[in-house]
């Protein structure tokens, strides 16, 4: 996939095209929205506390907060020692469950989501991926970035991808303890590389992947740690589509398009389900100071 | 029927963007013409993408018609001569794409003597020079001439002060140049030898980026007659566009090349068997050379190629047509193009099984062939026929019928076509397009100079094996692309009004058409007919020019366009934190139409000197005069200010008035 590189390309372009064109914020009817279900179930191997977020669709000019949404139960099952994992409901459509220890869900095993509501049940699978291993992460000060940017200081981030073909990351960086989540943000691999070409298997991630997670280069003072998540390719294509769809503006903007999830209604095929349910295996960079 | 012809006279009459004089701008103002909007490259013709147009500049195909995006079009207008846009009753020596033709024509060169035209605008510099040939003998004297036309832009020395306000774009280079150039020589009665080039470049960069694309065309044409009655041109021509991008420095770099060639011979050949019975008869072969994608990337020096293998094909065409005039009312055409196409080796097919229709295919094999060999091969015979019968000296109906067959392919799904898009031969997996159309219309001609001519057509057409994409398609290096690409069918009709006053001080021309164009593809939009993106209800045009005095004439041209149909979610949710993801349930394909787009221009030729020695006028110009923001698209976003706010942006090219002056010589 070469999302990243043909966005900044279109960044570029219709940057160029920026002296003259104009860009007004304005208001439409879009006709009357019907909501729909949204399950996000991003789950790891570590000891940390596991979140479920259930929601509703909105209406997508309502600048309002997401209303959550409360299940009859949702829990995890590992196929492989058969064990069962309920969360608990902590209200606004949160789930959470507290891992005794790190490795409860292990790498290899394969889980499915089970959740119900008002009879219907909802249902999805993932196997967790094994986390690689950060050799190290350092700054530097740069007139400017790789692609871009004004001078600053710039992360690089030293990891290997797992050796064998077809493995799949997810690097979401935390600037001063805040989750970077901006349309901007996602970064993804394939292998090595954001090609999936296998030539760079088991390989340093490449430079548009390692020197390049960062929008804006950072400030003395600044905090910055990075997880790695090991993910399944269905999330890393959810993902991609994700970002086409959030980057999607412009002179060479592409028709927008829904993006197809992971979870299924087992009672009737026809109740679209939103969201994505996924195990990985994550790692985190130690924080680094920026001094 | 169906076509409209323009000379370069009524062309420069047209206010212009920019004071620039543009031949696919003027193309746009006639009936069945529409575009996506400002800045986007191309035209579209009857309901039909910008790649079914078949563009030629003197027999060779351009293919991507565009400088700067789409603003400007590659024809130097210095050296042009005429541009004839043939929409439907396509005669049979023209084929290859599925919706139009636009025939330019380049300019001989003054035969008589040398001649020098330029212009200093807002935007570009022109300069031509032309003239005669000399020859020995007396009685051919004044008759070979050549002529060498080139314009460059300096777009990036203006645009300085815009971008250097945007951090990104502060070392931008930005520029267009193009260089065309042709000789023409008559060897004696019977034999003369025409050799036309061509070669544009757009680049476009910022530090660390660099992206440039361009075409280039040669060709040569020997026009040889073997009696009155046989008259032949014997034409090879060479074509292509390329283009390259690069990122990084030094040890990290990533370089991409991608480009189109193709070579071609063509025999033509023209009859009078009697007065009454005109054959033409002739053939082509085209041998095409595809490099989608050709990519080397360096990390910390380690080189590594990971483009898309080259594609080869040969595409050979014969056709015959006659004309005949019945009798004094009626005259018929009709004959037969017989395509065929190659895909051919070396090359390696994919085997494609789509369990679910809308949805990305399987690859389920694959199979690789030797050099030259036959991969795939296609057939497509395509009658063509049409009837001009005369009521008596100033009107006529006439009606046509034609098939089309279309083997090369834009692979493009963005809102307009991106210099980055690829051209792709039909393969195992893509099927090549082919269009019918009836027209019929009533054309009458008032006055004894034709000083009026006025015309209605219908159209229908349908489409069939029309390009179209899975959901998050990935278009580029991706060996895998015809998994991606879907294929439906097409259809599109209307109605053409135009009236032309060719004569007097006051000339010009009005059209309105009124037309729709929609597809269907199983897996899109539940299966169901939609509006495609090309789609514009209305369409109308004015064009007026007026001659005041010698001195001072003014033109006013004025359009206005429905709005084009276009994609938008009514619903939106949020996953890990990324707000906004657009969600649409019914999942419609352009469920909502945009604003209406109208425009008005206008401009003044002030004759500053006009002498047998020195010509020179001065063109002031005001583009989009009641600077109407004309959406060009909308879409939606999260607001860059704040991660949890979603908003529906108009986007515009153009938000004001642009003015322009540029002075023009002639000596």
């Amino acid at each position: 996939m070469l999302s990243n590189k043909t966005l900044y390309f279109a960044f570029i372009l219709s940057a160029a095209l920026q002296f003259s064109a104009c860009e007004d914020p304005i208001d439409l009817n879009l006709g009357e929205p019907v909501e729909q279900l949204v399950i996000d179930a991003v789950i790891n191997q570590t000891a940390d506390t596991q979140f479920i977020y259930v929601t509703k669709s909105m209406a997508y000019l309502n600048n309002g907060a997401y209303k959550g949404y409360a299940l009859d139960s949702v829990g995890l099952f590992d196929t492989t020692s058969q064990t069962y994992f309920p969360f608990q409901y902590r209200g606004n459509g949160v789930y959470f469950y507290v891992p005794p220890a790190a490795n409860t869900f292990k790498v290899g095993h394969t889980y499915q989501m089970l959740a119900v509501d008002k009879g219907q049940i909802y249902f999805s699978q993932s196997e967790l991926h094994q986390p690689v291993n950060v050799d190290s992460f350092t700054y530097e000060f740069k007139e400017q970035g790789a692609f871009g940017g004004t001078r600053g200081y710039y992360v690089t981030l030293w990891a290997k991808d797992n050796v064998g073909k077809g493995d799949h990351y997810w690097f979401r960086v935390y600037r001063n303890d805040s989750l970077q989540s901006k349309p901007g943000d996602i970064i993804i691999a394939q292998d090595n590389a954001i090609t999936p070409d296998g030539q760079g298997d088991g390989d340093l991630f490449i430079v548009p992947i390692r020197e390049n997670l960062t929008p804006s280069p950072y400030r003395v003072g600044d905090k910055v740690r990075v997880d790695v998540h090991a993910i399944t390719p269905e999330l890393y294509y959810y993902l991609n589509l994700i970002s086409t769809q959030l980057n999607n503006t412009g002179l060479f903007a592409v028709p927008p398009s829904n993006i197809p999830g992971n979870i299924i209604c087992l009672n009737q095929s026809k109740t679209k389900i939103l969201g994505f349910f996924c195990m990985t295996g994550k790692v985190s960079t130690p924080e680094l100071l920026i001094q | 029927m169906s076509t409209n012809n323009l000379n370069i006279t009524q062309i420069k009459k047209v206010p212009a963007l920019l004071g620039e004089v543009d031949i696919v701008k003027s193309v746009q103002l006639l009936p069945g013409v529409t575009t996506v909007g400002e800045g986007a490259s191309g035209f579209n013709v009857r309901g039909g993408s910008i790649d079914q147009n078949l563009i030629l500049l003197d027999e060779a195909p351009v293919f991507n018609a565009s400088h700067l995006f789409g603003f400007f079009s590659v024809f130097n207008p210095d050296a042009v001569k005429d541009v004839k846009l043939i929409k439907g009753g396509m005669p049979a020596q023209y084929g290859g794409r599925v919706s139009s033709t636009l025939d330019v024509r380049m300019k001989d060169g003054n035969t008589k003597k040398t001649e020098v035209n330029g212009g200093v605008g807002v935007i570009f510099s022109r300069l031509s020079v032309e003239g005669p040939i000399a020859h020995k003998k007396e009685k051919f004297k004044n008759k070979s001439s050549y002529i060498i036309a080139g314009r460059r832009s300096y777009v990036d020395v203006l645009s300085k002060p815009f971008l250097s306000k945007n951090e990104n774009l502060k070392n931008a280079i930005f520029y267009f140049y193009d260089l065309t150039a042709k000789v023409n020589y008559v060897f004696n009665a019977n034999n003369k030898l025409y050799i036309s080039a061509y070669s544009g470049r757009d680049a476009f960069g910022v530090p660390g980026a660099l992206f440039n694309w361009g075409n280039q065309t040669t060709t040569l044409r020997w026009n040889h007659l073997f009696s009155k009655k046989i008259f032949s041109n014997f034409t090879t021509y060479y074509s292509q566009y390329n283009y390259q991008l690069g990122f990084g420095e030094d040890d990290n770099t990533f370089r991409w090349k991608s480009n189109i060639v193709n070579y071609s011979i063509k025999p033509d050949f023209t009859y009078y068997i009697t007065p009454n019975n005109t054959l033409q008869f002739g053939a082509v072969s085209t041998y095409y050379i595809f490099k989608p994608g050709d990519a080397l990337s360096k990390d910390q020096g380690a080189e590594r190629q990971f483009g898309l293998p080259k594609k080869y094909a040969l595409e050979n065409a014969l056709y015959l047509e006659n004309e005949q005039k019945v009798n004094s009312k009626l005259t018929l055409r009709y004959g037969l193009r017989w395509s065929n196409f190659n895909y051919l080796g070396t090359g390696s097919t994919l085997i494609l099984e789509r369990p679910i229709d809308g949805q990305r295919a399987m690859i389920v094999g694959s199979k690789d062939y030797k050099k030259h060999e036959l991969i795939q091969a296609y057939n497509v015979p395509e009658p063509r026929f049409s009837a001009n019968y005369k009521l008596n000296k100033f009107n006529a109906l006439k009606f046509s019928y034609n098939r089309m067959s279309q083997y090369l392919h834009l692979i493009s799904n963005t809102a307009a076509s991106v210099p980055l898009d690829v051209w792709t031969p039909s393969t195992n997996n893509i099927k090549p397009q082919i269009s019918d159309q009836l027209a019929a219309g009533f054309f009458k001609n008032i006055g004894k100079a034709i000083d009026y001519e006025c015309s209605v057509e219908a159209f229908y057409k349908t489409l069939q094996n029309q390009i179209d994409y899975i959901d998050g398609a990935n278009l580029l290096l991706n060996n895998g692309l015809e998994a991606e690409l879907l294929s439906g069918k097409g259809r599109a009709y209307g109605l053409e009004l135009y009236a032309k006053k060719n004569t007097g001080q006051l000339t010009g021309w009005v059209s309105y058409t009124l037309s729709k164009s929609e597809r269907q593809v199983n897996g899109i939009s539940n299966d169901q007919w939609y509006n495609n993106r090309f789609d514009r209800r209305h369409n109308a045009n004015i064009t007026i020019s007026y001659e005041w005095t010698k001195k001072w004439s003014t033109a006013v041209a004025w359009v206005f366009a429905s709005g084009t149909p276009t994609n938008l979610p009514n619903t939106k949710y949020s996953f890990q934190g990324y707000q906004g993801i657009p969600q649409n349930p019914d999942n419609l394909r352009n469920n909502v139409t945009i604003k209406p787009y109208n425009r008005l221009d206008i401009s003044a030729t002030w004759v500053r000197k006009k002498t047998k020695t020195w010509e020179s006028n001065w063109v002031f110009g005001i583009y989009n005069a009641y600077a109407r923001r004309n959406p060009f698209s909308y879409y939606t976003q999260v607001n860059p200010d704040n991660n949890n706010q979603t908003q529906l942006i108009r986007y515009s090219i153009i938000g004001s008035v642009i003015p322009s002056v540029s002075w023009n010589f002639k000596f």
